[in-house]
């Protein structure tokens, strides 16, 4: 079946054509979501949810359109939202710090049962100074940036999903280059 | 001078990892990187940042996906039957509430406009003070009949 067929079959409430449709792309939103979150169980809840959408929205998909493209880019909105949300959970979270509460977050607990600590240590290290810095990125610099390099999708692709041309997407993707080779090198003489 | 050429090489190492430049500038900073230990280290340093997103791609996924989203699919479904229902007992009802605060609003008119005739001089007043105020303003109806009187 063609995603066409897909879709049109799920328009008539066919179940196994969504199942179909999820084991499909799976892979692909989990990725995408992952890109984003680097937490996989994060990403297969959010992955969930852009499926969820998917079946309760399908009637207002155009014929014409790409079924990757939407995928793409109601995966991206959930899981900037998910970022977004998880801020705010975090504030709240150092406000309890701060007023004596001793509650522990599972992103405290160290990482114990390593074989190699101080190896996945530095590993940890060296990911989440590469995590920040492309967050700290300009929203659509970011994204371009995640999609191309996480999920290989070329510029034209990326140019659809963020609905922006073509030269957009080089010129953002040029410009978050430099700002993220500039914020490693500021991490770097820190160290 | 070697300084200035170190910064312009730190500039492009992004680019050089990606191969995006031409074959001429790579050759210009292999021959740099392999004289120059600082800009070497620096090379090696954002090459090993970002092979991290090699390491992190394309994660195995979770062959149950699909019971998960069936699973929540069925809860909105049961938890989301209720509410429809008394949406739809609303709209039942709405035609009768919206000729209800018709009809209150009417009574109220009616009621304001007997008890206080005189206010109706006091808006017509203010209202052509207005016009002079606002030259750029339209030309209020209500002003050309006050002038016609
Ligand atoms: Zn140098």
């Amino acid at each position: 079946m063609t995603d066409k067929d897909l879709i049109k079959a799920i328009k008539n409430n066919d179940q196994q054509a969504f199942k179909q449709l999820v084991e499909n792309n799976q892979q692909l939103v989990v990725n995408i979501c992952n890109g984003f979150l680097h937490n996989i169980a994060d990403a297969e809840d959010i992955a969930q949810e852009v499926f969820i959408e998917i079946f309760l929205s399908v009637n207002k998909f155009r014929e014409d359109a790409k079924l990757s493209t939407w995928l793409y880019r109601i995966a991206v909105n959930k899981s900037l939202n998910h970022i977004r949300n998880n801020k705010k959970h975090k504030i709240l979270n150092s406000i309890d710090n701060i007023s004596g509460s001793d509650k522990k977050t599972e992103n405290d607990l160290p990482d114990v049962n390593a074989s190699q600590p101080e190896k996945i240590i530095e590993d940890k290290e060296q990911s989440e100074i590469l995590n920040y810095s492309i967050n700290t990125l300009a929203k659509n610099q970011k994204i371009a940036f995640t999609l191309n390099k996480y999920d290989d999708l070329s510029y034209k692709q990326i140019s659809e999903i963020m609905g922006v041309s073509l030269s957009s997407v080089e010129s953002l993707m040029h410009r978050a280059k430099k700002n993220l080779q500039k914020k490693l090198f500021h991490f770097y003489q820190k160290k | 001078m070697q300084k200035m050429k170190c910064k312009s090489i730190h500039k492009k190492l992004i680019f050089f990892i990606d191969g995006e430049l031409s074959s001429n500038k790579n050759q210009k900073i292999e021959e740099h990187l392999s004289t120059c230990q600082e800009c070497s280290k620096l090379y090696q340093e954002l090459k090993s940042s970002l092979n991290v997103i090699e390491k992190e791609k394309n994660p195995k996924t979770n062959p149950y996906l699909y019971t998960r989203i069936k699973q929540r699919l069925d809860d909105i479904n049961e938890s989301s039957s209720k509410p429809i229902f008394a949406i739809q007992q609303i709209k039942l009802f709405q035609p009768a509430l919206v000729s209800f605060i018709i009809g209150l609003g009417i009574f109220i008119g009616i009621s304001i406009g007997n008890f206080y005739p005189l206010e109706n001089n006091n808006i017509a007043e203010s209202q052509s003070e207005q016009y002079y105020i606002n030259d750029l303003q339209q030309e209020h109806v209500e002003y050309f009949l006050l002038n016609n009187e």
